[in-house]
């Protein structure tokens, strides 16, 4: 993905997320803050948090979030678009975690309403 | 040895000496070829530094609450032989952890059955399955706990990648669930749904096990009692010797064409029951030709040849103990450098060295293992690594043992490696169920198959495998004889 372009295309998906109801409702009870860092765009970041259902997302880093999770922003991408499963990018080392292994985790909650509106998105 | 038998078993393996033994204990005159000039195939004993090892499949798999509900421990009761299995306690040891300076060891229960992936989790991950979370979890099991074997073969072409998006409601639940398949180093898209159904219900039910026969080296107290047994009932072994060719006549199996390996000479024996008891991939091209096999059986032996992959066994021999007396025997290495769980092998203080099994060697001295799988998810993907990248992987494992073991580099007087192909990892690839190679050749009357088979569904690997497929190989054989 060329430099610069993640952090907002990620962003306006998570945009579209959190206007999901039954995405909201899955996660009425989960509540975390992860920060995502884009290895191959500069360490560019951004910040997500979930507080018992409720999204919001922004770019760079907020304080006090319990988990770090940096990788290539294909590493993303396969995982949000589930041609990676997120072990095996853990077990393949492609992405490293800071925190909080339960925020990754709780984030597989959101991949399938990210999929669906980040292929609404790239086929815009 | 004769020119004329009843039936030529080719392979002095574990499978080999079961079915040999079985069809000579009901009177056929059976003679077991074997290549090397020693038996047992890959579950054998080496002496090495002064230490008798066991290499290859020292344990037990299956699964099992008790040893003695095993089609192995059957089959060798069946010969008479009365071997004490003991049930083997899983450890891992998580390495690398951050806020950790030492190495953390927790116990893997499967007798817990559920439980144990409850505990399993919370070792990896640091936080607990929530109560939803433990629901599903359990529901998923009971309902896997419930799928018959012959469900689970139907299973056999289907990803599990696939069934478990449609059968498992919680995304954390079917993450972890797809994220165990790493352990047997396969991807979640490649994993046959039949087989992880198969062995999550076993854990449900606590009946995934794997025990060792206690005692001494397998070599004493397995091998070498089943030379006996067979040798007992009458049956002919021959060592260093190979199989060049069964010979047919109109597809029926007439005998086969040996060759002693030290003088090169041929000889010619009869037999209306020829038995291949060695990998199908070796078979073919060794002393089966491809018209051997219908094109069904032959797809399955392509499957076999896809799932080869070596696997790394390091010996290491110490020169002070450095092992504690009460160290756990079996630990998988879970490195957490990256932040999230990477496995990276087991570490044995051998099973087979063990003063505890009876196992001798020089005093003040110690024997540890190591093992680092190969496979899609291991480090060696290629079916002939290059020396470097073992060493490299080598050098990296050495250091997480280090971690779990400290003082090991320091003592290492010197160490060996083995690669050794996994010749069982196939029955983790998903195939057509009905693309399969039975006891009972479908191309070649006469032509029996006491190696690999789809009977490792239900078995696991190794010495279950030889035990059960050795039990239906020569029922099938005696049948079709007139002597059951």
């Amino acid at each position: 993905m060329a430099k610069g372009k993640a952090v907002p295309l990620w962003l306006s998906v998570l945009k579209e997320v959190a206007k999901d109801p039954d995405v909201a409702e899955q996660l009425k009870d989960v509540s975390f803050s992860l920060v995502i860092v884009f290895t191959d765009q500069d360490n560019e970041s951004l910040s997500l948090v979930i507080d018992k259902g409720k999204q919001t997302s922004q770019e760079g880093e907020i304080p006090n979030c319990v988990a770090k999770v940096s990788f290539g922003s294909e590493v993303f991408e396969g995982l949000v678009t589930e041609k990676l499963s997120p072990m095996k990018a853990i077990q393949k080392r492609m992405l490293e975690i800071d925190g909080d292994l339960a925020a990754l985790l709780n984030l597989v909650y959101l991949l399938p309403a990210m999929k669906k509106n980040y292929e609404k998105i790239t086929a815009e | 040895m004769k020119d004329k038998y009843d039936a030529v078993v080719v392979g002095g393996g574990l499978g080999g000496l079961l079915a040999g033994g079985m069809l000579a204990k009901k009177g056929l005159e059976t003679l077991i070829v074997e290549k090397n000039p020693f038996l047992g195939g890959r579950c054998r004993t080496i002496e090495w530094g002064g230490f008798r090892a066991d290499i290859g499949p020292k344990v037990h798999t299956a699964y099992f609450n008790d040893p003695k509900d095993t089609w192995f421990y059957q089959a060798l009761q069946m010969l008479g032989l009365d071997l004490d299995l003991h049930i083997v306690d899983w450890h891992i040891v998580s390495v690398n952890k951050k806020g950790e300076d030492k190495p953390r060891y927790d116990p893997f229960d499967p007798r817990l059955g559920s439980q144990a992936f409850i505990d399993f989790f919370a070792i990896m991950t640091g936080c607990n399955f929530n109560e939803k979370q433990k629901a599903e979890l359990k529901r998923v099991l009971v309902e896997m706990g419930t799928v018959s074997e012959e469900t689970c073969k139907e299973f056999l072409n289907t990803a599990f990648d696939g069934w478990s998006k449609n059968n498992v409601g919680d995304a954390v639940v079917r993450t972890f669930f797809q994220g165990t398949t790493i352990l047997a180093g396969v991807d979640v898209q490649e994993y046959p749904t039949g087989h992880m159904v198969g062995a999550m219900g076993a854990i449900h039910k606590g009946s995934f096990n794997f025990a060792y026969p206690i005692g001494s080296v397998l070599m004493d107290s397995l091998i070498g009692p089943l030379e006996k047994a067979c040798e007992q009932f009458g049956c002919d072994i021959v060592k260093g010797m190979s199989v060049r060719r069964i010979c047919t006549e109109h597809k029926q199996a007439n005998g086969a064409w040996l060759r002693d390996n030290k003088t090169d000479m041929l000889y010619k024996v009869s037999a209306p029951v020829v038995v291949s008891a060695v990998p199908l991939y070796t078979a073919r091209g060794a002393f089966l030709e491809d018209d051997d096999f219908t094109e069904s059986e032959l797809r399955f032996v392509e499957m076999t040849v896809k799932g080869k992959q070596d696997d790394y066994v390091g010996f290491y021999y110490l020169k002070e103990e450095v092992v504690p007396p009460n160290f756990p025997a079996w630990t998988h290495i879970f490195d957490f450098t990256t932040g999230g769980p990477v496995y990276r092998g087991d570490l044995y203080i051998p099973l087979g060295a063990h003063p505890a099994i009876g196992a001798t060697g020089p005093k003040g001295k110690q024997l540890v293992l190591t093992y680092m799988i190969g496979g899609p998810e291991g480090p060696f993907n290629e079916d002939f690594p290059d020396y470097e990248t073992v060493r490299k992987e080598e050098k990296e494992f050495e250091d997480l043992v280090e971690i779990a073991l400290p003082g090991f580099k320091k003592a290492i007087e010197h160490q060996g490696h083995v690669l050794s192909e996994n010749w069982g990892r196939f029955c983790y690839l998903m195939h057509d169920p009905n693309d399969t190679v039975d006891v009972k050749s479908k191309a070649v009357k006469g032509l029996y198959f006491a190696g690999d088979s789809p009977f490792v569904l239900g078995s696991l690997l190794g010495m279950e495998k030889c035990g059960r497929v050795a039990i239906e190989c020569s029922d099938a054989i005696l049948r079709d004889r007139g002597k059951n």
